[in-house]
């Protein structure tokens, strides 16, 4: 059975690309599997559980990113959390007592950040304001948390509490009809 | 030449006339970013010096491509939505990195592509089809459809048809327009719309573009007139016609025998059309007491035994039914469900045995009834799920539909049937294809279309194993039906 070839080629380009994602792959994996088990071999702290997170956050950032809405506001929102954890991880299992005080200012920045963002390309981010929006709460949350006194309140809490309130309130107010609409697609049920 | 401090090149900054006498009414119609609006002033710059060459007069290129044509399309701001019909929740739900439901359709025409006027056509066109303006995003519950204003793009063919296509930008686009020789091809993810409505699309853009090259097009019930107004009906999501039922049945099924060979990772690795004389393909049909679809699926069935290792279970062939043949609807959107023809290894013997049983099958199992409770089922199973978020159903759905949706079915034949297009348009067209993209396990899917006397009936290999496309190649010579065969390269590492 002879085919007459009617389609070109796949570019070597396109071809390399696939071929360094998948080496990248196994060695994300690879080192997801030695590092527990050398950090147990070896003893002492326990420094795997921040490998493994940041090789999970790279994989989910670069290697394996989201197939539906990667945007700058949705992207952010996944950096600041990642990081989030990261930087708790880290204060947890390797060195403490500074963690409640740095993430509340990467909070904040990163609120700040989707919110010129989102201002600065109001035309198209008008329509990928949720992750932005999930942002606001999580950071009202935890600055609710803190005045509850279940987190630590300090002046990055502080703030990272006013600039949600407000950013909030001034959202609410200035885009009601954007986020009413936005908050209705997302929320659908039919 | 200098011109207020900026060197300005006169052969370069000269521009036609007639463009410069469009540009205030284009740019009126135009609010898209600076990039996007500049890219659609050059798409008519680049259009006019093609006509130029052609020798076309002022006042047909005004004709052809007046800025009015794009209406408001491009000025207004993007506020439509569209939840995704019943058919379509499904698919997002299911995909993974590398693996979407994708198909495409292509016409040949008789002459080469003008990429700038297809450019044209795309633009002009899609103001009429809002539902395929659109990015998926995801909600709470249930993925949507939500409305994109840019500027949608053609590009040349570059790869093995039924690639993912990259959706996850804001704005993207969930279609992609591909030119190649004389092919113009659209492949569609399936979220958008089924095969009648991605050919509604496909032919109306081909005659906006034959329109576009000075050529009279009329308008039909499957070529659209592209500058009227978008009726709601066409958008609808005809699922939810159906009636109560009395009992909801029809997705569930036994595991059904694979084809052996290796699953590739690029999905499909290739892409292989028989062109077929139509009235000898019907002929032989005849000959054997059944319809086109019946023979083709018998001659399926024999392939599917000689292509598996397998000595015991049953093959079920998935049959798409076009759900507009049982109820009056316009809409562009998914409105097609499927039954499946299912014999054993055993029974599968040879083509004159088989036919009367294949014919059986489809009278009973593609009726109306049961193609309602399989509707019926389907809208309850949204409704029973309408509560629960995307991401408890995501890691669900993804398990379920890859090895129950897809592991109850060997194969698939997909036959859009007969396609008809303006007596006036007949004359630029060759013929259409029509190419499933692959599912998780099936390692091949199968789809027919016939244009006048040509049937492209299309296999998307997801194997590097040949044996199921050479035995069809066999059965159907064996039956002295000429056949032509093209397709791509396999890429199957």
């Amino acid at each position: 059975m002879q085919i007459d070839l009617i389609y070109p080629e796949r570019t070597k380009r396109s071809r390399r690309i696939e071929k360094i994602g998948k080496v990248l792959e196994w060695l994300s994996l690879a080192t997801c599997v030695i590092c527990p088990i050398v950090n147990y071999y070896v003893g002492g702290k326990a420094w795997s559980v921040v490998v493994i997170w940041a090789v999970y956050s790279f994989w989910s950032l670069i290697l394996s990113p989201d197939i539906v809405e990667r945007n700058m506001i949705s992207q952010t929102a996944k950096v600041i959390w990642k990081a989030s954890v990261l930087l708790g991880l880290i204060d947890y299992c390797l060195a403490p007592g500074w963690a409640d005080f740095v993430i509340p200012i990467i909070g904040f920045s990163g609120l700040l950040f989707v919110a010129v963002i989102y201002l600065a390309d109001y035309k198209r981010q008008r329509q990928n304001a949720m992750p932005m929006i999930w942002l606001f709460i999580f950071a009202l949350a935890f600055s609710i948390a803190s005045l509850l006194g279940w987190l630590k309140l300090n002046w990055p809490m502080m703030v990272l509490g006013g600039i949600s309130s407000v950013l909030s309130i001034l959202g609410a107010v200035a885009f009601h009809s954007d986020l009413a609409l936005e908050l209705k697609k997302r929320f659908h049920r039919d | 030449m200098s011109d207020k401090g900026r060197i300005v090149f006169p052969e370069l900054a000269k521009k036609d006339p007639l463009y410069e006498e469009m540009l205030p009414e284009l740019r009126k119609r135009l609010a898209l970013s600076i990039q996007q609006n500049r890219l659609i002033e050059e798409d008519f710059e680049k259009a006019i010096s093609f006509y130029r060459d052609r020798g076309f007069s002022d006042d047909i290129i005004r004709s052809l491509i007046s800025p009015e044509r794009l209406g408001g399309f491009y000025a207004r701001p993007a506020t439509l939505w569209f939840p995704l019909d019943n058919a379509a929740k499904i698919y997002p739900l299911s995909m993974k990195r590398g693996k979407m439901a994708i198909f495409r359709l292509s016409v040949y025409l008789k002459e080469d592509i003008v990429p700038e006027i297809l450019q044209m056509a795309l633009t002009i066109t899609i103001k009429r089809f809002p539902v395929f303006a659109t990015t998926l995003k995801r909600g709470f519950f249930w993925y949507y459809l939500d409305s994109a204003k840019r500027r949608f793009i053609v590009e040349k063919d570059h790869s093995i048809p039924c690639q993912p296509i990259s959706i996850s930008r804001s704005g993207s686009q969930s279609f992609r327009v591909l030119y190649f020789g004389n092919r113009i091809s659209l492949e569609l993810f399936h979220v958008l719309c089924d095969g009648t409505g991605g050919m509604i699309f496909l032919k109306s853009l081909t005659a906006e573009y034959l329109r576009l090259l000075g050529n009279d097009i009329s308008y039909d019930d499957t070529v659209w007139d592209v500058d009227a107004i978008p009726d709601p009906s066409e958008t609808e999501n005809a699922f939810l016609r159906v009636e109560k039922q009395k009992s909801a049945s029809g997705f569930m099924g036994k595991l059904a025998t694979q084809m052996s060979g290796k699953l590739s990772r690029l999905c499909p690795c290739q892409v292989i059309h028989f062109v077929i004389d139509t009235q000898k393909l019907r002929q032989v049909s005849k000959e054997y007491g059944g319809t086109v679809t019946a023979y083709l699926l018998s001659l399926m069935f024999l392939a599917n035994k000689y292509a598996t290792e397998e000595r015991e279970g049953t093959v079920q062939i998935q049959v798409p039914v076009n759900m507009r043949k049982y109820y009056d609807s316009r809409t562009v959107r998914n409105f097609s469900l499927y039954f499946s023809a299912v014999f054993s290894l055993e029974e599968i013997t040879t083509v004159e045995e088989m036919i009367p049983n294949i014919m059986q099958q489809i009278r009973e199992k593609g009726t109306k009834e049961c193609m309602d409770e399989m509707m019926y089922a389907a809208v309850l199973l949204v409704k029973s799920l309408q509560f629960v978020p995307v991401f408890l159903k995501k890691p669900v759905a993804e398990v379920v539909y890859g090895f129950l949706g897809d592991g109850i079915v060997s194969n698939t034949l997909s036959n859009l049937g007969q396609c008809t297009v303006p007596a006036d348009m007949e004359q630029f067209i060759d013929r259409f294809d029509f190419v499933l993209g692959g599912g998780s396990v099936q390692r091949a899917g199968c789809s027919v279309v016939s244009f006048g006397n040509k049937t492209v009936f299309s296999i998307s290999k997801h194997t590097a194993d040949p044996s199921f496309e050479e035995r069809l190649y066999k059965l159907l010579t064996d039956a002295e039906i000429p056949v032509r065969v093209e397709g791509s390269e396999i890429d199957a590492n």
